[in-house]
């Protein structure tokens, strides 16, 4: 392993980006600014003390919010061009054929595409400094402030790097849109409503450094209703009052660990042979957001039918996002059928990757329902069949839906994939419309015809609403089984032609 | 050296023409340490593709693929130190001077840190280079720039330099130059797998020679060999002093019919006979009185042979 600062991708960034030319003109814009932003900040504030303190405060957490948009959006943009604009450039190929492992070229990269950012940040730190001086901060609220920001900076740019590895040609600008969307979220107050958590992007570093104690809320003081500027740095883990700052280093890390092994697997890989993450991977990776959501989730809800309807809404998007990850390309089918020591069988080729999807979505929604069953007191709406019923039909739903996007991705053409996606969507908005216009969400007679077009219905489904209409809940149940057997089939059509001996086309033409 | 089993790689090409498209169709070839092989096919044989295989930026389809005994597929960052590459697609870092480039290589393929500064120096002073260690590379010409790709693709001392289309864009100097370094290469052991559509320069570097079309090798061996058999038998041309001999009449009496006929003072004919028969004929036309003075064997250029193979006129 070569030292970080050997690391030749590294130093290839710091003498490309800290040259003279680049270096002098940031320092320069950096004190010029930093002057412009303290004069105005403080000037005519010395009136009283406690008004220099407010207005240094006010500086200390513009200086924070600013740092963190040039390491987070400018490192991220930086990031999110390293590896797609060299593949663009053609010298995306020599770094693969070098002996750099990917750890090396990964961690070269990540560190050394945002290195100018770094320094501008570096930079605008005596303004931070003398603010925190003014505001009177306390020397632990401005550390903690930094890493806080570098955590969920270099979190932020491991998701960018992913992104620039899989980005195709014209897609650049999707990806930009796309971190910046996640980087609104991450820094958004995302504990409206479900969870009891404060943002975990680099923003939240301002609040680090502007507080006034590490004291956290005892758990009688905190709220029913959690409201993050309610209880500033305390989040609630399994209902227990803990430590914001320390929530947040452990998840960003564990995120970043996330994207990086994803980086790590597929760097040098042939582009056509990328597979995001190994089954074992998206298990784990599922299981871990699994267990984040529902370890900040409201500790107090309704009723456990809600409880449970809601854990399968955030598990839709979990794992329809992870199964798209999962899904293989023709080129990927056609080396492991052709794998001349371990050829992949045609049945397992055929089904994928429903094994692991199913295998993934039982294991958390059983794990939800044994929570939801054994912690609180089963209402009178509760069953543990239908709650394991609700699990089984959203594994068929999730399965039905990826099994369709992986027929469509193994057919022969450039966008397959983005079609899929299309289609499918066509087909929720659609269908979507027609049951609103029927009442199918609300009223429990129309319940069971919406669960044959849309599956959400059954995320509700309790010993009541199945009297409404039993036939056309268990049709509701088949049809999606029938959709994974169709699926199944066409799939199983694709890979015996990718599975024949090659004919050359070029004779034919 | 290199060995190439039943390597086969199968592509989806998009647009008007939707179809499989086989770049290489079950490949097989071994090419012995120091020689100089040559890759010739036209535009979309598959050469590229080919290459790109061999170095490990493309996984196969099917087959394997060994580079000094490495398996490229299974090995491909133990194969790295073994191969130096070219690509066809010109393509260097613009923003760093040309010491900086051939440093950041030399790091890349881990060599020992108290040898990289005289490992620079030598391989740009091999290539030419010596005198623009400070200057930016987005400032050399493209003559520069590809000497400055193959000193990237030497710098770890690779046993098998791979280069597509090295002397694209080139100008004549700069191919005349870039011809000698790889004749020097090879004098040192470098084991050269090419591809170049200057077949002119290839028979002049190549030891061995393989013609490809349509993702298959039409013909593979050393050189001679491929050019004599793409010939299909050689050919003789016979020039007298004067024309005072009846040279077609005295060759159509021992069945050989010279082509074009009608010239008396030379001639040109196709001749299966060993060099021994060749020796005993001519010997035999000077004794009929024949003022031989110039007895040449005809040998096909590289183009003719591969336009030959191409169409088909061979197989």
């Amino acid at each position: 392993m070569i030292p970080f600062l050997s690391n030749p991708e590294f130093l290839r960034y710091a003498r490309s980006q800290l040259r003279t030319n680049k270096v002098v003109p940031a320092v320069v814009l950096c004190l010029a600014l930093s002057v412009t932003i303290g004069f105005f900040a403080l000037h005519g504030k010395k009136t009283s003390t406690e008004d220099l303190r407010m207005a240094g405060s006010h500086l200390l957490e513009t200086c924070f919010i600013l740092q963190a948009l040039i390491l987070a959006v400018g490192g991220g943009i930086a990031c999110l061009n390293s590896i797609y604009s060299e593949k663009e450039h053609n010298t995306f190929d020599y770094q693969r054929i070098t002996r750099l492992s990917s750890v090396e070229l990964t961690m070269g990269k990540l560190f050394g595409a945002p290195l100018l950012m770094y320094f501008i940040c570096l930079c605008l730190t005596p303004l931070t400094m003398y603010a925190a001086t003014v505001a009177h901060a306390r020397s632990s609220f401005v550390l903690a402030a930094y890493i806080a920001l570098l955590v969920a900076s270099i979190a932020f740019h491991t998701l960018t790097l992913l992104l620039s590895l899989l980005a195709v040609k014209g897609s650049q600008v999707s990806g930009i849109i796309l971190a910046l969307l996640v980087l609104w979220l991450a820094s958004a107050d995302i504990s409206h409503g479900f969870l009891q958590i404060h943002p975990l992007g680099p923003f939240e570093a301002a609040k680090f450094a502007t507080a006034r104690s590490w004291e956290r809320f005892a758990p009688a003081n905190v709220p029913v209703d959690f409201r993050y500027w309610a209880v500033p740095l305390t989040d609630l883990f399994f209902g227990r009052p803990v430590y914001h700052f320390g929530v947040l280093l452990a998840v960003d890390l564990v995120l970043a660990g996330w994207f990086l092994v994803a980086v790590l697997r597929n760097i040098k890989r042939d582009p056509k042979q990328y597979e995001i993450y190994s089954p074992l991977q998206f298990l784990g990776l599922a299981l871990f957001l699994n267990f984040l959501i529902a370890s900040f989730y409201k500790a107090y809800w309704a009723t456990p039918l809600d409880a449970q309807s809601e854990f399968l809404t955030f598990d839709l998007i979990i794992f329809f996002f992870l199964g798209v990850a999962l899904l293989r390309n023709r080129e990927r089918i056609r080396s492991l059928l052709h794998n001349p020591e371990h050829p992949a069988s045609t049945l397992w080729t055929s089904v994928w990757p429903a094994p692991v999807l199913a295998l993934g979505t039982l294991l958390a929604g059983f794990t939800i329902v044994a929570r939801l069953n054994y912690s609180h007191n089963p209402s009178g709406n509760w069953s543990l069949g239908f709650a394991i019923l609700r699990c089984i039909v959203f594994t068929l739903w999730i399965v039905s839906n990826l099994q369709f996007m992986q027929c469509m991705n193994l057919r022969r053409g450039k966008h397959q994939l983005v079609m899929a996606v299309l289609y499918l969507s066509i087909y929720y908005i659609c269908a979507s419309f027609f049951l609103s216009a029927f009442n199918s969400y609300s009223d429990p007679h129309n319940m069971p015809i919406g669960s044959l077009f849309v599956p959400s219905a059954l995320f509700l489904l309790d010993p009541e609403t199945w009297k409404q209409g039993p036939v056309l809940w268990t049709i509701g149940f088949v049809v999606q089984l029938a959709l994974v057997t169709t699926f199944f089939y066409l799939q199983r059509l694709q890979v015996r032609r990718l599975q024949r001996p090659s004919i050359s086309i070029h004779s034919a033409s | 050296m290199i060995r190439m089993e039943e390597v086969t790689k199968e592509y989806d090409q998009f647009g008007a023409q939707q179809s499989s498209l086989i770049a290489a169709d079950h490949l097989s070839l071994e090419v012995s340490a120091g020689e100089v092989f040559g890759l010739i096919g036209p535009n979309g044989a598959g050469k590229t593709t080919t290459l790109k295989m061999l170095c490990g930026l493309l996984a196969p389809t099917a087959g394997k693929i060994t580079v000094n005994e490495v398996n490229v597929e299974r090995q491909p960052d133990e194969v790295q130190k073994h191969i130096g590459y070219l690509a066809d697609i010109f393509s260097v870092y613009g923003n760093l001077k040309v010491w900086e480039y051939v440093d950041h290589f030399a790091r890349a393929y881990k060599l020992k840190g108290a040898n990289i500064n005289g490992r620079v120096r030598e391989v740009t002073a091999q290539v030419g280079l010596e005198s623009k260690l400070d200057s930016f590379v987005e400032e050399l010409s493209r003559g520069m720039k590809q000497r400055l790709g193959i000193a990237r693709a030497i710098v770890h001392d690779p046993a098998v330099l791979i280069l597509d289309e090295p002397a694209s864009g080139l100008d004549p100097k700069a191919r005349v130059e870039l011809k000698e370094l790889l004749k020097q290469l090879n004098r040192q052991g470098k084991t050269i797998f090419i591809t170049s559509h200057v077949l002119s320069d290839l028979q002049e570097i190549c030891t061995s020679l393989g013609v490809m079309e349509k993702g298959k090798l039409l013909m593979v061996g050393k050189i001679g060999e491929v050019m004599r058999s793409a010939a299909a038998g050689r050919r003789v041309y016979v020039r007298l002093a004067n024309s005072g001999f009846e040279l077609a009449l005295w060759l159509e009496g021992r069945g050989i019919v010279p082509s074009p006929p009608g010239n008396p003072s030379s001639a040109v004919f196709a001749f299966s006979g060993t060099d021994q028969d060749l020796a005993e004929l001519v010997q035999s036309l000077v004794q009929a009185g024949a003022p031989v003075c110039c007895v040449e064997e005809k040998v096909d250029s590289l183009e003719t042979i591969f336009s030959k193979l191409s169409s088909g006129e061979v197989m």
